[in-house]
């Protein structure tokens, strides 16, 4: 895991998932969960390094709305938090 | 279709004891793959189908023929990966390491291909012969994905057919391979990683060997596993596998160290990245086609207009499911009631005989006002919903606020198909991946009022107190319904991150799958319900002849006199233990008038239904609940609904008197 300060962070556009607006897309470049999580992302076919695009996102809380490898999947809010995406320009 | 395949019309259970005959045929696939369609199509109506991942946790099996020749096919529980995490992993991989599996058939939506292939790369490591068929052909035209199939066929030595199940495309020729297959007996190729993993894994695997002797379990499959750290897996091989785990530790370790991630994320790499490479290489992606599907999440989905309407779609389809019933109800019951007359004539009513008879009718009649009226209606209402598509969204739509609560939207299913029956709504609670929120989706699920419960509210509190009086009796369960939940989930913390739930393309729904997965739902309910009603209103019938009313009054009289009611009411609330709704017709009964407000206060029949209402589940339920949740946690969930009732109950003694 590389370690960013804040400068840096905004300079390579990278926020976490549950950040991202609708529309927006970007590359994984982190999962910061425990095992658990992380498989349970796995096995659903999300990896570091793919592609995703957010189809929803509200700020209500609700879950995040994600098409990634030609397929939507709900992630609930907490979920994405711990999702870190690269901007795509 | 159908002139290739005969249907064994034998019992499922019968496959069991001929299988060492026949060739074993498993469906393997991510859900909502449509395995269960396909193998309905060739097996007659089975398995739930649904456009819901992850619906089908039991496994179907069913015997085919095939010019001359049966095997036993298998629908296994859609699975993501092979990672153990949930019931439904544990179980494929059991089924796979000690059933001896002649081919599996790894079903495949060609739309999510990519994705896809990284349980077919998992599953080629298993050493079982396998062919792959890439269904839902026409949804991947849809999205604008072209697979070369003759090239994946070749990259991964394996036959591969292309389907369209639900229009029953493809399907003889995959079962005519299938058969050549199964002939051929040609184990997988298994699929290299990189070089330095590759290594670890093969080292392991030789390490491993000797010690796996005597299992039938490809070394190379054990060694990826150890690597895992697959809790399963080492239980599962326990106790050479706490052997075997230290066999492992050092190269974990080291691998781990090389690849600056832990050795299961490197080898979950390795899978991902070996699914996409093959994907690129055998698939073309053009622009989407854009269609009335995308275009209607546009309002589904909205973050305002969503919720607009689902409160429409939700209201319309219990409006009209109450409606139908109401209409259906009525025939039914003058029947009954027609032929409990010619009973009494026949029989004299205070013999043994009459009312051992009668007990057994009225049971079957009970069932049948229930199954026929209310539950078809509704059970084929939520049949359409979930086919077309809309129960992931609505999930999707009440996570934000179920997550506040603690829980999950997917726990929101389970409740909404208890307000048919209590028996299928538990049995749904399989599509919850973690213990703790299927106790509490139970929970939540046992206290909403089931059709049977419907008929108290609306017979007694509807009948005698009006429409208002019983919409809040469904108003004010709603809101305990949230506040246990909320409450369960407080107690019970756990930490869940949230939804991971793959929203699925709407689908036009077949008229054969809804029938069908209706009758096999309705099929828990009549198996698995119906006997205990009919039981049930047998042992009532023989209390009321024994005269063992009064001594149950009596046992109960604490209850009654803290809800306020006259001890004779007692005898109805061992009756909704076995059968809620015969709580009505045996209180007038035991009030010995159909005139209710003669006795009862206004406000002692609303206690009564408040009571009736959330109290123990019934006896099916209760036995639903063991065994799917075990005992205690039964006996835990009961004990619950009849804290909550004596409280509400006892609330509502005092409190309802303001209002009525």
């Amino acid at each position: 895991m590389i370690s960013l300060d804040s400068k840096q962070k905004q300079s390579i556009r990278l926020l976490p998932l549950s950040q991202l607006l609708s529309g927006q897309s970007g590359k994984i470049v982190d999962i910061t969960s425990g095992w658990h999580l992380r498989r349970r992302l796995n096995q659903i076919g999300i990896h570091i390094g793919d592609q995703l695009v957010v189809k929803r996102n509200t700020v209500l809380g609700g879950p995040v709305l994600i098409l990634i490898h030609h397929c939507e999947i709900a992630l609930g809010k907490g979920m994405a938090e711990k999702i870190i995406i690269h901007l795509n320009e | 279709m159908s002139s290739v395949f005969h249907r064994n019309k034998r019992k499922q259970r019968h496959a069991r004891h001929t299988r060492k005959h026949h060739p074993l045929i498993v469906l393997v696939g991510q859900p909502n793959c449509g395995k269960s369609t396909l193998f309905n199509h060739v097996a007659g109506y089975r398995s739930i189908s649904t456009n819901f991942p992850g619906t089908t946790v039991h496994f179907t099996e069913s015997h085919i023929q095939l010019d001359g020749t049966t095997f036993d096919l298998v629908d296994l529980p859609g699975i993501y990966s092979l990672n153990s995490g949930d019931r439904a992993t544990e179980e494929t991989m059991k089924y796979l390491l000690e059933k001896r599996v002649s081919l599996i058939i790894n079903v495949v939506d060609a739309s999510l291909l990519g994705r896809s292939l990284e349980l077919t790369l998992q599953l080629m490591e298993y050493g079982i012969p396998m062919l792959l068929c890439l269904n839902m052909a026409d949804e991947a035209e849809r999205k604008g994905i072209v697979i070369d199939s003759t090239e994946l066929s070749s990259l991964l030595q394996m036959s591969t057919v292309s389907t369209i199940a639900n229009k029953g495309v493809g399907i003889d020729e995959l079962f005519k391979q299938v058969f050549r297959d199964v002939a051929f007996k040609h184990p997988p190729i298994k699929f290299k990683m990189t070089r330095h993993v590759e290594s670890v894994v093969m080292n392991i695997a030789s390490l491993a060997s000797p010690v796996l002797q005597n299992e039938h379990l490809p070394p190379r499959l054990a060694a990826i596993k150890l690597l895992e750290d697959d809790p399963y897996f080492l239980k599962y091989l326990s106790p050479i596998g706490d052997r075997l785990r230290g066999l492992v530790d050092a190269h974990s370790k080291k691998l781990a160290e090389a690849h600056g991630q832990p050795a299961d994320m490197v080898l979950s790499a390795e899978y991902h990245a070996a699914a996409m490479y093959l994907f690129e290489q055998v698939a073309t992606v053009r622009a989407p086609i854009k269609s009335w599907r995308t275009r209607t999440d546009d309002f589904l989905m909205h973050p305002f207009w969503g919720y607009i309407f689902m409160t429409a779609i939700l209201l319309a389809f219990f409006v009209l499911v109450f409606k139908l019933g109401s209409f259906l109800e009525e025939p039914i019951l003058s029947f009954f009631s027609r032929n409990s007359e010619i009973l009494r004539n026949a029989f004299s009513s205070n013999s043994l005989l009459y009312h051992t008879i009668d007990g057994m009718v009225q049971g079957l009649a009970g069932g049948l006002a229930i199954i026929l009226p209310y539950l078809l209606p509704f059970l084929l209402g939520m049949a359409l919903l979930e086919d077309i598509g809309y129960l992931p969204r609505l999930a999707y739509l009440v996570d934000g606020f179920m997550h506040r609560m603690g829980l999950h939207g997917t726990a929101l299913i389970p409740a909404i198909l208890g307000y048919g029956c209590s028996v299928p709504a538990i049995m749904a609670t399989r599509i919850l991946s973690s213990a703790r929120d299927r106790f509490i989706a139970s929970v939540m699920a046992i206290l909403v009022p089931c059709s049977a419960r419907m008929m108290i509210i609306f017979g007694l509190v509807g009948f005698y107190l009006g429409g208002i009086a019983a919409f809040s009796i469904y108003l004010l369960n709603l809101v305990v319904i949230i506040l246990v939940g909320a409450f369960l989930a407080k107690s019970m913390p756990e930490d869940t991150p949230g939804m991971i739930m793959e929203i699925p393309s709407y689908q036009w729904p077949r008229l054969k799958n809804l029938f069908a997965k209706t009758w096999l739902r309705m099929k828990d309910f009549i198996l698995f319900a119906w006997p205990i009603l009919i039981v049930g209103s047998l042992v009532l019938s023989l209390i009321s002849y024994f005269h063992y009313d009064q001594y149950i009054n009596k046992l109960l009289s604490p209850i009654t006199a803290l809800l306020g009611l006259p001890a004779n009411v007692g005898i109805t609330l061992i009756f909704g233990v076995l059968r809620k709704e015969l709580s009505l017709i045996m209180l007038m009964q035991a009030l010995g008038t159909t005139d209710v407000l003669a006795i009862l206060s206004p406000a002692q029949v609303m206690v009564f239904t408040l009571f009736v209402v959330f109290y123990f589940p019934c006896l099916a339920t209760f036995g639903i609940l063991g065994r799917e949740l075990g005992w205690k946690k039964a006996v835990l969930a009961s004990l619950i609904s009849i804290i909550l009732a004596l409280l509400i109950g006892t609330m509502g003694r005092f409190i309802v008197p303001i209002f009525w």
